[in-house]
């Protein structure tokens, strides 16, 4: 996959894993582990790049005699989310008209539907 | 592997990163582990589960810009003494012109490199003039026979320009492979001379 189309992906991933509750490490992996596979060091990388850019903050507390970071969403990640969605709108659009074209290009070997009116009626139904 | 072994091998590895970094990063899997550990797993398959430390601590460092790692590598670990602060001043003339010479070697390498990618395209652009002026030329010569061989002349050379281009395309992207190659050797001169 594209390299900055996946960065921006994982990055919401993350941030919807924090979505709800505030949450560490360990856990947002596991969230994330029936979805997809991040490594570790990716989601550090992740971590790291969202908190330099203010979409979350880290608080430490203790936890079984160490200390846990937490990882809390802000006003700007919720935000982020939510431009994610609405490009996705737009993104799902684009997927439509990619896969419409794909599909009229792809031979007929009926002979049934080179009428190009019929490949049109078809389009029209789904 | 216990978890302490994993994260003395992973500090080890990051020792040409900066303290800061360095520290966090080991803390991010000590977390990491703990956490496996606390769900279960054994301390042996929590450590496992996250991979190999020598492997993770060479990629972490491949990402990190080349000048963070020398600004790293130069950085005294400790204050420097008088007298070594006096040394270093009056050894000026010789590692200063070392440096120098390196970075000019450095430089000279990419130089040579990319000439090379220049002279394949300037030949291919005398082919590329020579085959319009031979054509061009055929026309104005009132002789068959030597208009004849100009019209040839001029065919080959577009013929030639025209394959050299799509091989000068080819030798720049083997070109470009060759100075990553070379830019990720001087870096692991900065990172493997000290890995214990």
């Amino acid at each position: 996959m594209d390299v900055q189309l996946k960065r921006g992906l994982l990055d919401v991933c993350v941030l919807a894993a924090i979505r709800n509750e505030d949450s560490y490490g360990y856990k947002i992996i596991k969230d994330m582990s029936p979805y997809l596979d991040m490594s570790e060091s990716t989601l550090y990388t992740i971590l790291k790049r969202l908190e330099s850019g203010k979409l979350l903050i880290v608080w430490s507390a203790e936890h079984g005699g160490r200390l846990r970071k937490y990882y809390r969403i802000t006003d700007l990640g919720i935000e982020r989310i939510n431009e994610f969605k609405d490009d996705w709108k737009e993104i799902e659009a684009i997927y439509r008209f990619i896969t419409r074209e794909t599909n009229m290009a792809i031979p007929d070997f009926n002979g049934e539907s080179s009428d190009p009116g019929a490949i049109k009626e078809g389009i029209k139904n789904d | 592997m216990t978890k302490n072994e994993f994260l003395d091998e992973l500090k080890s590895g990051l020792i040409s990163c900066p303290d800061e970094e360095r520290e966090e990063r080991v803390n991010f899997y000590d977390e990491m582990i703990s956490d496996l550990m606390e769900e279960g797993y054994t301390e042996e398959d929590a450590v496992a589960k996250i991979g190999n430390p020598k492997e993770i601590a060479a990629k972490i460092v491949e990402d990190i810009p080349l000048a963070v790692l020398v600004r790293e590598k130069i950085k005294p670990k400790r204050t420097l003494k008088g007298w070594e602060i006096l040394l270093i001043i009056l050894g000026a003339p010789v590692w200063f012109s070392l440096a120098v010479a390196a970075a000019a070697i450095v430089f000279s390498v990419f130089v040579v490199i990319w000439s090379l990618v220049i002279v394949v395209y300037s030949v291919d652009l005398a082919l590329a003039v020579s085959a319009i002026g031979c054509i061009v030329g055929a026309f104005l010569t009132f002789s068959w026979p030597a208009g004849m061989l100009m019209v040839g002349t001029g065919v080959f050379c577009a013929g030639a320009s025209v394959v050299l281009f799509i091989g000068g395309i080819r030798f720049s992207q083997f070109m470009m492979s060759v100075t990553r190659a070379f830019f990720r050797f001087v870096k692991s001169l900065f990172i493997s001379k000290e890995e214990i």
